[in-house]
């Protein structure tokens, strides 16, 4: 518990917005899945193997100088409410709320890297930093990953690469993503062919949390499908050069909306503004889409006294478990949205 | 038996096809072209040993060839994990890394709907390093042998034969220090 405490009270680095393009581009992940060499994956292993591998990775990852200040966390031996407060962080998947025996996160003091092991891979690292970073996000995960190649022998083929559970990952073993504040592009409707078009060239675009999730505030996640017959820098340089692109056009109708209807926008800004100042009552959802008017807000000069940091902090700390986790115990929706309307206010300087 | 013309794979429907069979059935001739990914997929890369059934190439097309129900009965679960073809199809996941080669065909079929290419282009193991480029060299040779003689370009085809009969003699070295 006192390594999950030392996480919770220390906000994650990639929170900052220290990052080039951080209003539009809140951050940029880089994962890489591996796995040990003639050792069934997670989902074949007997207890006893899993044991074994969870022991040999957390071991190797101490090791390793990338990691030194580490922390540990087995998620057997903490609770569901902790696991779910870990993945609200985006340190641990879904499936790993669930299926938490002999499985562990070993994670950064500021969570800019991190590695789960015994998840549907028996490693997956993960890189994040602030804003269009792709690049430095993945020159840190490559450095680790060596680190770790030098103490384990992994799953590789010399034909198909790094193999994994999924072939869907097969390879590089690796997932680029970008975290995406497109509110011109879903306002002028131009949304549905830009995912479209990325899809084309085999780009994935989904909610902020991933598989299966909505597109909530605005935020959408862009990432890489192919992993295999592209290389490592192929595949972030391509990512970033379409990422450019995007944020083109998130620009261009950004100036189109201000050209049209200034007063109008605007009046949904500051108005966003203050319901989330004043409010006594905001939900999840709501609270969501005021944030990102008021992240417009501040992209385009309306708003000046409200920083990108804050507002990434509030994305993360507003979230169910985060909130309970503040107030001491467990909440009803109610009281939840009674709480969050609260901590809103008192971040934003409201009354 | 193996001809050069420029066709589309009847497979995949992408690929130039560099792999041409006919044969002789009852009274009729039946023509076949194909890439060689498709070939090695449906498991019909030995075609220029000779002693294949275009009967199994054709059922191969169209689904699990008599050669690959043969494999399937004979060996039905990975010796090292214990997933089987039905594991996998259902799960859409390997066991471990011997699965790949265990369910080859299979799961080469499969990387090819979902990564287009089936060869790895990125980093290696440090101690993996020097073979895996001589493999990935010798597919790029391979690729453009075929064209070669596809194009009728006999003098580069029988340079790149020679690159490629020294690499795989490299390959076959390799394998002693690094079994798989």
């Amino acid at each position: 518990m006192s390594s999950l405490r030392h996480i919770i009270e220390t906000p994650a680095k990639w929170l900052d917005g220290t990052g080039e393009e951080s209003e539009i581009i809140l951050s940029c992940r880089v994962r890489l899945a591996r796995n040990l060499d003639r050792t069934p994956f997670p989902h074949r292993a007997k207890p006893a193997a899993m044991k074994k591998t969870l022991a040999s990775l957390k071991e190797a990852l101490a090791e390793c100088p990338s990691m030194k200040k580490a922390v540990a966390i087995d998620l057997g031996a903490i609770t569901p409410s902790e696991r779910m407060l870990l993945l609200e962080r985006h340190l641990i998947s879904i499936d790993m709320t669930q299926n938490h025996k002999n499985r562990a996160l070993v994670v950064l003091k500021g969570e800019g890297m991190s590695a789960m092991i015994n998840e549907e891979d028996h490693l997956r690292l993960q890189s994040i930093s602030s804003g269009f970073s792709a690049a430095e996000a993945f020159t840190r995960l490559d450095r680790l990953d060596g680190e770790l190649d030098d103490r384990l022998d992994f799953a590789f083929s010399d034909t198909l690469g790094y193999l994994t559970a999924c072939p869907t990952n097969v390879g590089t073993g690796l997932r680029v993503s970008a975290m995406v504040h497109l509110p011109g592009l879903v306002h002028n409707k131009d949304i549905s062919q830009v995912i479209k078009g990325l899809s084309n060239v085999r780009l994935a675009v989904r909610g902020m949390y991933g598989e299966g999730s909505n597109a909530m505030g605005n935020m959408f996640q862009i990432s890489n499908s192919i992993t295999l017959g592209v290389s490592e820098g192929e595949t972030v340089s391509s990512l970033e050069s379409y990422l450019r692109k995007v944020l083109e056009f998130e620009k261009k109708a950004r100036e189109t909306l201000l050209k049209k209807a200034r007063s109008l926008l605007e009046d949904k800004i500051c108005r966003a503004h203050g319901v989330l100042k004043t409010a006594r009552l905001v939900t999840s959802r709501e609270a969501m889409d005021l944030m990102s008017a008021v992240r417009l807000g501040i992209g385009l000069g309306i708003i000046t006294d409200v920083s990108i940091s804050r507002l990434n902090e509030l994305l993360v700390m507003i979230k169910p478990l985060h909130l309970q986790q503040l107030h001491g115990r467990p909440m009803e929706p109610d009281e939840r949205d009674r709480v969050r309307a609260d901590y809103i206010r008192s971040r934003l300087g409201g009354s | 038996m193996v001809v050069a013309s420029k066709m589309i794979c009847q497979i995949c429907k992408q690929n130039q096809a560099t792999i041409h069979l006919t044969q002789q059935k009852n009274d009729r001739v039946v023509k076949i072209h194909v890439c060689r990914m498709c070939a090695e997929e449906k498991g019909f890369d030995y075609l220029e040993k000779s002693n294949f059934a275009l009967g199994n190439i054709i059922s191969g097309l169209f689904g699990d060839s008599a050669d690959a129900a043969r494999i399937k009965k004979k060996k039905h679960v990975c010796t090292l994990c214990g997933t089987s073809h039905e594991d996998f199809r259902d799960v859409a996941k390997l066991g471990c890394s011997e699965c790949y080669e265990f369910f080859k065909p299979h799961v080469l079929s499969v990387l090819r709907n979902l990564h287009v290419k089936t060869q790895h282009f990125g980093k290696c193991p440090k101690s993996r390093g020097e073979r895996a480029e001589t493999v990935r060299r010798a597919t790029l040779l391979q690729e453009e042998l075929e064209l070669s003689i596809a194009e009728e370009c006999y003098e580069r085809a029988a340079e790149i034969r020679d690159e490629l009969r020294e690499l795989n003699g490299k390959k076959a070295g390799g394998d002693k220090e690094c079994p798989r």
